[in-house]
């Protein structure tokens, strides 16, 4: 009797174990595809340039509220073509990048790890008073960008900020949580 | 071991359980309820960089400056400018949706040729050209072999066209029939008047308008609407339909239909009762006079206008003690109309001393021209394409060879469409510069695309209306989506391939050298500026009675007027212009009434139904001697007794899919006639039969 | 209506606007501005108002008297924004409420079911169901604007007083380091007000007295659209006509009596 019972749970471990496996690693790997980002990119050789003639930047030169207070987001070509009209570095992928968009005049199709989609109106300057590093993955000693998973049934981005999210933070910090705040 | 039935269900129990303790089920529940809230055939909207760029509204209706707002530089929406004079801010339906008409179906993708099946091909540009400069080479110093007809009057390149076709040896250059021309003919060539007519409803406190639609399709329409909004002038509409003027006037005065004319002579007559004596005393004042005193006595005015004495007499009484009144007369469509009407509103300005005055009618200075100092002929004074397919049909003028067409779309928009198509079938070879395969380019030979405004450098020299002389650019706010090559450009190098020097290489270059010359600013003028100039040209001479006017007049008082139903035509500026088609972000600005089906409405009011025995939202006919068209009965007690108001813009046969299919085109119920005295032609038609369509 | 049937939020502004009938000549500008800004396709054959999405539409009045004692009258109407909007309390799932500051009735897409209930409660026909799936002819597309989502087969959508034009105004003032709340007159205006020729809309903050609605909707002349049944709609209309305004309601015979 006992050890009918011992056999007994075996499968249901199994069928346990399976379906753990499954949801967290195998479903995930099923659902995201790594498109990652049409050129290399990185933050750390713009912020400490490895070159002393070239001038260091700072993160507000690339990411900057535009005159309308609007926020740019990933940089337009015409901003990386200020520095990049001709290659500055021996580095090939930069050589690649000058001839591939800007001597192309073709704008690069960033991958935008957190873009919300068209029915949300995100305002970066109203969260102004935050650290960036609160929302947004902290890139400033990054050397290569990060991957970028897509949701291959909703086409968003795998690290989007969600509704609960946003509505969660606003409940804490007693700000409206109206649907006309976000939702256009 | 064996796996047995029981072992089975043991391992789907515990996968069941696992998975509570994973996010699939949830995760997967949430994807696929935002997968259906963005299916991929629904289109996205863009993110990205937003800007304003200036430039002028060039669609053949009133040239005013727009702002047009672009995401990440590419077009997206129109409005006014409020730094333009002619637009304060305000737009009209058509300069709303000029972004959108950009990208009509029936855009020109690149040049093109009939074939001898009759259908159009690709060409290429260079080809074009060639074959272009070799049909006009033997065609070089012939007087009648070339003709053009440009829908544009305001830009530069008109003075393009004029050279180019001179260097042919050719005078053929003919605008589009419109108010502002007709008005400038009766003002320079009977009234013996100086310059070009400006109108100052800005400080006039009284406006009479005698028929056209001021607040939406006459001169400055949009600084007109301005100028209204603002609530310190008195509008009073006299004309045979209740229409977007009269809805807001202080009154609307029902005349009938083409009778304005007639009102302002009346008017006279009751102002010289009150003993009016203008000084300096204009010439031929005492035939005029006398004139006025035998055909407008106060039953006869009120025969012609269907307006009671009385309320004639109180008009007059009004216009008196206005302190700046201005009397605005014209055609209900702006596009044209007999010589008589606006002598008859000019000559009641003159009486009330109401020129180069504040608040009344304005003298300005004609354009300079650059390619031609010395003046040469000045197209606006001449002849309009009306009177030249007149000229063409009786045989007066040789039919041309070879027509070149820009801006406009004359087999649809000009009145008789019978005669004009008959012209156009006539014509062997036409060249068409237009943007849209419109009922022109579907009847010309070879199509040479002309960018789209606000794809090309242009300019817009004081549209008519405009109280002041005013220069502004035609600002590009995008690169062309189509393969289209600047007309202006295009004729300059065909010029040199004939050995022809144009005077300037580019019209670029033209339109710096017009700069230059006015004084302005081209810095300013590419920020979307304008160059404003309030300089008038004092009159002397002007003339109230001559042989001409004699015979114009004349002509008026022959006929019974209003013995069968008349016709008074509609234009609405969300319907477009003559030279577009409707566009498409006009139509649901279109009321649910004015068309149903692929039928629009004309409007009559009930005593009218009753005595032609049709009902409300019945299908009729409407015939003239000129043409017919389809159309559906509308009871509107704002149209005069006896008359069909029929609304323009519809009916046409070519274009895209948001012209098509709807309502007649009014323009073919129109018979072509020349007017004694003033040489204008323009379409009328008196008699209209409606018949229940069967 | 009853006390209890009120759902009134209190706002700290209420967005307003006021259409001088007077002034409106029926050109339609404020029409086709509303359609390119807020992403509504053309149709070629946009006259069955049942089937088209719209969300301004301009009526023809008349005064239903003969020939030639008629007169006529444009009425441009957007969605009346209630103060008790009877769309909100019968949506079965909150896709249309009115609890943001500014008393804009809002209408979320992606959460709207297409019950239609809320058409059915709305007295002012400010809304409509997509019926089809939008289209721009191909190309026209590039036109569409970045500020409203376009909305698929299936949803009800309406006027917003162009909202995001609010948001814009909002971030601009934050940008300046002014109060995100306390915006000039001139600094949030909905497409239609901005392009009117005529200046017949006037749009702004009621509660706020430097703004000229506030003003304006107390004129003697004003008069909202059904008011008798309590909705207390944030649009008001101005004419000197009287049989505009008397238009602006329909009333019992009992009602007329006590009224006049």
């Amino acid at each position: 009797m006992s050890k009918k019972k011992k056999i007994g749970l075996l499968p249901f471990a199994a069928g346990f174990a399976a379906a753990l496996v499954f949801g967290w690693n195998i479903f995930p790997q099923i659902l995201y595809s790594n498109k990652g980002q049409p050129t290399t990119f990185s933050h750390t050789g713009h912020l400490n340039h490895t070159q002393k003639d070239l001038q260091d930047l700072d993160c507000v030169d690339c990411h900057y509220y535009r005159a309308d207070g609007s926020f740019a987001g990933t940089p337009s070509l015409e901003s990386c073509a200020e520095c990049h009209n001709e290659p500055l570095t021996g580095v090939p992928s930069e050589q690649t990048f000058v001839s591939e968009y800007v001597k192309k005049d073709k704008q690069v199709p960033w991958n935008t790890y957190q873009g919300q989609p068209d029915n949300v109106y995100f305002s970066h300057i109203a969260h102004d008073t935050y650290e960036c590093t609160e929302c947004h993955q902290d890139m400033e000693n990054a050397d290569s960008l990060p991957p970028y998973y897509e949701n291959k049934l909703t086409g968003y981005s795998r690290d989007i900020m969600k509704m609960h999210e946003c509505e969660r933070c606003h409940a804490r910090e007693n700000t409206s949580n109206a649907c006309y705040l976000c939702h256009k | 071991m064996a796996l047995d039935r029981r072992g089975f269900l043991m391992f789907l129990a515990g996968g069941a359980a696992g998975s509570v303790l994973t996010p699939t089920a949830w995760k997967l529940t949430d994807d696929i309820s935002i997968w259906t809230q963005n299916w991929p055939w629904i289109p996205r909207i863009p993110t990205g960089a937003l800007d304003e760029k200036p430039s002028v509204l060039k669609l053949g209706s009133a040239e005013y400056g727009l702002k047009i707002k672009r995401v990440n530089k590419q077009p997206i929406t129109a409005s006014g400018n409020p730094n333009h004079p002619l637009s304060l801010g305000g737009i009209d339906a058509l300069g709303a949706a000029s972004v959108q008409l950009m990208y009509s179906p029936s855009r020109i993708q690149q040049p093109m040729i009939k074939n001898d099946q009759g259908q159009f091909k690709p060409i290429a540009w260079s080809k074009a050209l060639e074959l272009l400069a070799g049909l006009l080479k033997p065609l070089q110093g012939q007087t009648d072999a070339l003709a053009c007809v440009s829908g544009d009057s305001t830009g530069s390149s008109r003075e393009v066209f004029s050279k180019f076709l001179r260097a042919m040896g050719s005078p053929h250059v003919y605008l589009q029939p419109a108010d502002g021309l007709a008005q400038n003919r009766v003002w320079n060539d009977l009234m013996q008047g100086q310059g070009r007519l400006g109108f100052d409803l800005e400080n006039s406190d009284l406006l009479l308008v005698l028929e056209p639609d001021l607040l939406d399709t006459w001169g400055a329409t949009v600084k007109n609407q301005k100028v209204f909004g603002r609530g310190k002038t008195e509008l009073i509409y006299a004309g045979a339909l209740q229409n977007s003027t009269a809805a807001v006037a202080r009154s609307w005065l029902p005349i009938h239909p083409g009778s304005s004319g007639h009102l302002a002579l009346a008017l006279a007559y009751c102002l010289f009762k009150q003993g009016l004596e203008p000084r300096p005393v204009p010439k031929g004042f005492r035939e005029y006079r006398e004139f006025v005193r035998t055909h407008y006595t106060p039953d006869q005015a009120a025969r012609k206008t269907g307006l009671s004495a009385q309320a004639i007499q109180n008009l007059a009484q009004k216009l008196q003690q206005a302190s700046r009144p201005l009397i605005i007369s014209g055609s209900t469509t702006g596009e044209g109309a007999p010589g008589f009407p606006f002598f008859a509103g000019l000559s009641l300005n003159l009486l009330l001393k109401r020129i180069n005055t504040s608040g009344g009618i304005t003298c300005l200075p004609g354009p300079e021209t650059v390619l031609d100092p010395a003046g040469g002929p000045s197209i606006e004074n001449s002849q309009d394409f009306c009177g030249y397919i007149q000229d063409c049909a009786t045989g007066k003028i040789k039919s041309p060879e070879i027509l070149f067409v820009h801006e406009a779309n004359p087999a649809y928009a000009l009145p008789d469409t019978r005669k004009t198509t008959d012209f156009f079938d006539t014509v062997p070879f036409t060249v068409n510069f237009s943007q849209f395969m419109d009922e022109t380019a579907a009847r010309s030979d070879l199509l040479l695309p002309n960018p789209y405004f606000l794809e090309r450098l242009d300019d817009s020299f004081t549209p008519f209306g405009s109280a002041m002389n005013n220069y502004s650019l035609s600002l590009p706010v995008t690169q062309s989506g189509v393969d289209a090559k600047p007309t202006s450009d295009l004729l300059i190098a065909l010029a040199s391939t004939l050995d022809h020097d144009l005077g300037v290489r580019s019209y670029a270059e033209l339109l710096r050298k017009k700069c230059r010359r006015l004084g302005a600013d081209w810095g300013r003028l590419t920020s979307g500026e304008t160059w404003t100039s309030g300089k008038t040209l004092s009159q002397s001479g002007l003339t109230l009675w001559n042989q001409p006017i004699a015979s114009m007049c004349r002509a008026q008082m022959t006929g019974t007027p209003q013995a069968t139903p008349g016709l008074v035509l509609e234009a609405n500026r969300k319907t477009g212009s003559s030279r577009t088609g409707l566009p498409p972000f006009g139509l649901k600005a279109h009321l649910e009434e004015e068309l149903s089906g692929a039928l629009a409405a004309v409007r009559i009011n009930r005593q009218t139904a009753e005595q032609m025995n049709v009902r409300n939202g019945q299908a009729v006919t409407l015939t003239t001697q000129a043409g017919s068209i389809q159309a559906r009965i509308l009871l509107d007690e704002g149209v005069v007794t006896n008359t069909v108001a029929v609304p323009t813009g519809f009916g046409h046969t070519a274009l895209d899919m948001f012209s098509q299919n709807k309502g007649g085109n009014a323009n073919s119920l129109l018979s072509l006639s020349c007017e004694p005295g003033s040489g204008l032609c323009s379409g009328t038609a008196f008699e209209v039969q409606v018949s229940i369509a069967s | 209506m009853s006390e209890s049937m009120r759902i009134h939020h209190h706002f700290e502004i209420r967005w307003g606007m006021v259409i001088d009938i007077d002034k409106c000549t029926g050109c339609g500008a404020c029409v086709v501005a509303c359609q390119a800004e807020n992403n509504i396709p053309p149709n070629p054959d946009p006259f069955d108002r049942m089937r088209d999405p719209h969300w301004l539409i301009v009526y023809k009045l008349s005064n239903h008297k003969k020939f030639p004692e008629h007169d006529t009258a444009y009425l441009p109407r957007p969605c009346m924004q209630c103060g008790n909007p009877s769309c909100a309390s019968v949506c079965p799932v909150i896709a249309t409420t009115k609890d943001e500051e500014g008393g804009i009735v809002s209408q979320i897409y992606p959460r709207c079911i297409g019950c239609r209930y809320c058409m059915a409660a709305c007295p002012y026909h400010s809304r409509v169901f997509n019926w089809f799936d939008p289209v721009w002819p191909e190309g026209m597309d590039k036109t569409l604007t970045p500020f409203v989502s376009t909305r698929p087969r299936g949803v009800v959508e309406k006027c917003t007083f162009c909202h995001h034009r609010w948001q814009i105004a909002k971030e601009e003032a934050r940008k300046r380091g002014e109060n995100p709340m306390h915006l000039d007159e001139q600094a949030y205006i909905p497409a239609c007000a901005e392009v009117c020729p005529t200046g017949a809309i006037h749009f702004g903050d009621l509660h706020n007295p430097e703004h000229i609605v506030h003003k304006l909707a107390r004129s003697p002349y004003a008069f909202r659209i059904l008011e008798n049944l309590g909705t207390e709609p944030q649009v008001y209309y101005l004419s000197r006509r009287d049989w505009v305004r008397k238009q602006g309601d329909n009333h019992f015979r009992q009602e007329e009596k006590k009224n006049s």
